[in-house]
């Protein structure tokens, strides 16, 4: 009976620790193999060289940690920019946080569709351009002949798609904040700045933490935004993956591009970590 | 209206190697209203959880009645329970509240609906049985907490600090409902508080728990004027007991350096039982507060006076220790004047310097 | 001064609400155009005629409607596993307090982290042993593999901010701890459990790496599309990326109180 008891939490997560064991271990386990090992189940590197040997495996590195880089930052910077103002709790803030979290629910793969209907050289932007007399040609931003212009309308996408859910996190944490701390700094001479700066981000650092390592981490498996937009003229990791997959069946290098991304992101991870980590801070001059 | 006693039996209780109940055993007789009190984090609750099943003890057996029920679920003990929170469930109307026990017990339906008009009348929510709880207030909710337990005749009624969420006045009016309830029904009752005047007004007797065990049990009286310990007598009653180091030399009694009288009888008291040292505990309402000097009377500093409105409030400094004193009428003296304190012979306690247990 | 405010409110309100709502406007009228509309430069901004021709044809196209119910499918079985692993999981979480809880939380969450190629390529094979490649029961399973951490993180919050001391009273008054957790736990906690399988069915039907490399003729809608991304006209792309967002949008909205609760974890 006593025993029974103290066992029975595992019980309950016995179907979690299974599937857990087939659904992550299972394909971990095998990617590395894939990844190490050649049909006879003998180590070996020739898959990791053939993978240096392509070209685009570079600049999918290159471009998957360029959007890294640049979507993370600006998603963070709007989110905490949109999260300030929600939460002034106006009459209207409750519908601005639904409108805002719209794009929570529109996948990589419809975001890069919806917004192929605007950078399209039939689409809305170029029409938008003509109207204010600034072109009278289309302008292709989706063309390889313009990778910087390519690149910033996967952007656009992305940052409009992902934002989302950094800004749930961030107001989330923002509500956490006691009105009582906010209210000293005002009472002791704060003004608007200076409270965002020495009140709200220090004591929002672990909500921002955690949005910071969620979106890097997913932003290392952009897809279907870029496939969407770009096709293949961008390489990104995830795409190689799966081109290398699906085209040329070939899952030891699909199982290689897959480690890498699997390795930058806990490189990332542990770098955010070590960094951001929340620590009560030690003010000596302020 | 059935009626058990229940009884602990050496019960200990660890919760991740830190041991909440030492050894503890009580017998609560049948029909009695018991009040455990302690501070939080004395293990009261954990005594109450125990006696629910709520919680399963590590050594030790408990009974209810003659039946042995330490290792039976909450559902077979046929007790029950008023939680701190009421724990009124939300998504049920008033009526379902109240017919839960009843339902998992599975009694008829007319039984059902005859036993919540019963109880409802009693606790006079009869109006309310259609109303989910949002629409209740705190002491309303209260009352339909103590309306389920009651509906379904335990044999041991439960309480968890139930009045503790109330505000003043709603907790008074409530403890005194209490009180009559249990007066008519009889139900033996386990009640855990913290708040001593709910226990001094509310139980037949009150167990003192500090830290896992019980250090006094017995009638509100008897422990406000008997502390088995000088913790007991510094937690019960408002102000704490006041407490004096004395000794016994050449045949008399002093507080420092001043001579203090006490009757033979004490003395011979004192002399028989060999005491050297001792500490005197008194309480603020058995001493006597003159502006001269007279026989047997010890000289004190007002060091502060509260205005209480039925009464003055003295903090008194004798020798180097603090006292509080009630003064009934104004002495007309300001702080920092010199005041004569006598003591009501037979309300002076007497405690060990060492164990810290009365002496008598 | 304080109609200033008013006025640089409204402003911000409005620009944020533009950029977020503009776009989905936009695939909205592409959808509704005709196949000529969509090709024609410049656009009008406001559209000028009301056509259902791309989204016949979207739907007319081999594979979509069948694309369609698949997607539903596959969404449907994986809210099931979803409910009959995370239930129990997180039932152990709040209610209880054992060896490894903490770590194991963390590690759960830190599953979602892995990168879905990473799970997905090495599955083929373990699928084909197991003859669900190809098989929509597979791509569920993986769905859910991916829904599992958040759920039953988002679970377990919901079960812990209902208190103890509901199911303890129920317990006290003869329930069995199943009893008190079907009449007490499960029906106060319902809303919560929607708004977590809505989450998890918005997470399944909008998943496609997955989906596409794991099927070949039983594809979901996303794996669907990106399949015939190369292939398709623009109004097809269009139609696709509209109704790929409407069902999660419409979704999403029954949860929109509940969002910040869900998140409010992290």
């Amino acid at each position: 009976m006593k025993l029974n008891e103290k066992y029975f939490p595992y019980v309950l997560l016995l179907p979690l620790l299974l599937y857990i064991l087939l659904f992550f271990f299972n394909p971990f386990f095998n990617a590395l193999k894939l990844a190490f090992f050649d049909e006879n189940n003998k180590f070996t590197l020739i898959y990791f060289r053939e993978l240096l040997r392509d070209p685009r495996f570079f600049s999918a590195i290159k471009y998957t940690l360029m959007f890294a880089v640049t979507i993370v930052p600006l998603q963070l910077i709007t989110a905490f920019l949109i999260a300030l103002f929600i939460n002034r709790n106006f009459k209207g803030s409750k519908t601005l946080l639904f409108i805002c979290s719209i794009p929570l629910a529109i996948s990589d793969l419809a975001a890069g569709l919806i917004f192929l209907s605007i950078f399209t050289e039939h689409g809305f932007l170029n029409s938008f351009f003509y109207f204010l007399g600034l072109i009278k040609k289309p302008v292709y931003f989706l063309s390889y002949e313009n990778i910087p212009l390519l690149f910033t309308s996967i952007l656009i996408a992305e940052h409009w798609r992902a934002t989302a859910i950094v800004l749930i996190i961030l107001i989330a944490g923002l509500q956490m904040i006691e009105k009582d701390y906010i209210d000293a700094a005002n009472v002791f001479g704060a003004n608007f700045f200076k409270r965002i700066f020495y009140i709200i981000i220090p004591l929002l650092k672990p909500s921002i933490q955690s949005a910071l390592i969620i979106r890097t981490l997913f932003a290392f498996q952009m897809f279907a935004v870029v496939i969407a937009l770009a096709g293949d003229m961008i390489p990104v990791l995830s795409g190689e993956t799966y081109f290398w997959y699906y085209i040329y069946r070939n899952s030891h290098i699909a199982s290689c591009y897959a480690v890498v991304i699997i390795i930058l992101s806990l490189l990332l991870t542990a770098i955010y970590l070590k960094f951001l980590t929340y620590k009560e801070p030690v003010y000596e001059n302020i | 209206m059935s009626k058990k006693g229940v009884v602990l039996l050496n019960i200990e209780k660890s919760f991740g190697g830190n041991k909440v109940l030492k050894n503890l055993s009580l017998e609560v007789k049948s029909g009695e209203f018991l009040v455990l009190l302690g501070p939080s984090g004395c293990g009261k609750t954990t005594t109450l959880r125990c006696i629910a099943g709520l919680e399963k003890v590590d050594k030790g057996k408990i009974f209810i009645g003659d039946r042995d029920v330490t290792e039976l679920p909450p559902s077979k003990r046929n007790i029950s329970m008023v939680f701190q929170n009421y724990a009124v469930f939300p998504h049920m109307k008033v009526y379902n509240n109240i017919a839960f026990g009843l339902k998992m017990r599975k009694f008829p339906r007319q039984e059902i609906d005859k036993k919540i008009k019963e109880v409802s009348k009693l606790l006079k929510i009869d109006n309310l049985l259609d109303r989910f709880p949002s629409q209740l207030s705190g002491g309303q909710k209260q009352r339909v907490a103590v309306a389920r337990a009651l509906a379904v005749d335990p044999d041991v009624l439960l309480m968890d600090e139930p009045l503790s969420n109330l505000d003043a006045l709603l907790r008074a009016e409530m403890r005194t409902e209490l009180k009559k309830l249990h007066r008519d029904l009889g139900t033996t009752t386990v009640y855990v508080t913290h708040d001593q005047i709910e226990a001094l007004s509310l139980g037949d007797r009150i167990a003192v728990m500090f830290d896992g065990e019980i250090v006094q049990i017995s009638n509100p009286k008897e422990i406000y004027e008997f502390p088995s310990t000088i913790k007991v007598g510094e937690f019960i009653g408002i102000p704490s007991m006041n407490f004096l180091k004395a000794r016994y030399e050449n045949g008399e009694i002093f507080i420092g350096n001043q001579k203090f009288e006490l009757s033979d009888k004490i003395r011979n008291e004192i002399e028989r039982k060999k005491l050297k040292e001792f500490i005197i505990g008194i309480r603020a309402e058995n001493i006597e507060i003159y502006a001269n000097k007279c026989r047997g009377s010890l000289c004190s500093k007002i060091l502060l006076k509260e205005e209480l409105g039925y009464t003055q409030l003295l903090t008194l400094k004798i020798e180097d220790f603090t006292i509080k004193a009630f003064s009934k009428a104004e002495i007309g003296l300001g702080i920092d004047n010199y005041v004569y304190i006598k003591f009501r012979e037979d309300k002076i306690r007497f405690f060990d310097c060492n164990t810290r247990k009365l002496i008598f | 001064m304080k109609i200033f405010k008013k006025f640089a409110q409204i402003i911000t309100f409005t620009i944020i609400s533009l950029w977020v709502l503009l776009p989905v406007f936009l695939i909205t009228v592409s959808t509704f155009s005709s196949k000529q509309e969509v090709y024609k430069w410049p656009k009008n901004l406001l559209p000028k005629d009301f056509s259902l021709e791309s989204i016949k044809f979207f739907f007319s196209s081999y594979g979509t409607i069948s694309s369609f119910k698949n997607s539903l499918i596959v969404a449907f079985i994986t809210l099931i596993l979803v409910l009959f692993i995370s239930i129990p999981s997180a039932y152990a979480f709040s209610r209880y307090y054992f060896k490894g809880r903490e770590s194991l939380k963390i590690f759960i969450l830190m599953t979602r982290m892995l990168p879905i190629p990473l799970l997905a390529v090495p599955l083929t094979s373990f699928y084909i042993t197991l003859s669900l490649y190809d098989n929509l029961l597979g791509v569920a399973l993986i769905h859910t593999a991916m829904a599992l951490p958040f759920s039953i993180i988002i679970l377990s919050g919901i079960f812990i901010r209902i208190s103890k001391e509901y199911e303890e009273a129920a317990i006290v008054f003869g329930a069995s701890k199943l009893k008190a957790f079907l009449k007490i736990l499960l029906p106060l906690s319902l809303p919560g459990i929607a708004a977590m399988l809505i989450f998890t069915f918005i997470t399944s039907w909008n998943e496609v790496f997955a989906a596409s490399i794991l099927t070949v003729e039983n594809r979901t809608l996303s794996a669907h599309i990106l399949n015939l991304l190369d292939a398709s006209p623009l109004y097809f792309k269009y139609a696709g990326g509209f109704f790929l967002s409407v069902p999660a949008i419409i979704f999403i909205f029954f949860i929109r109180n509940y969002l910040m609760k869900m998140w409010g974890g992290f």
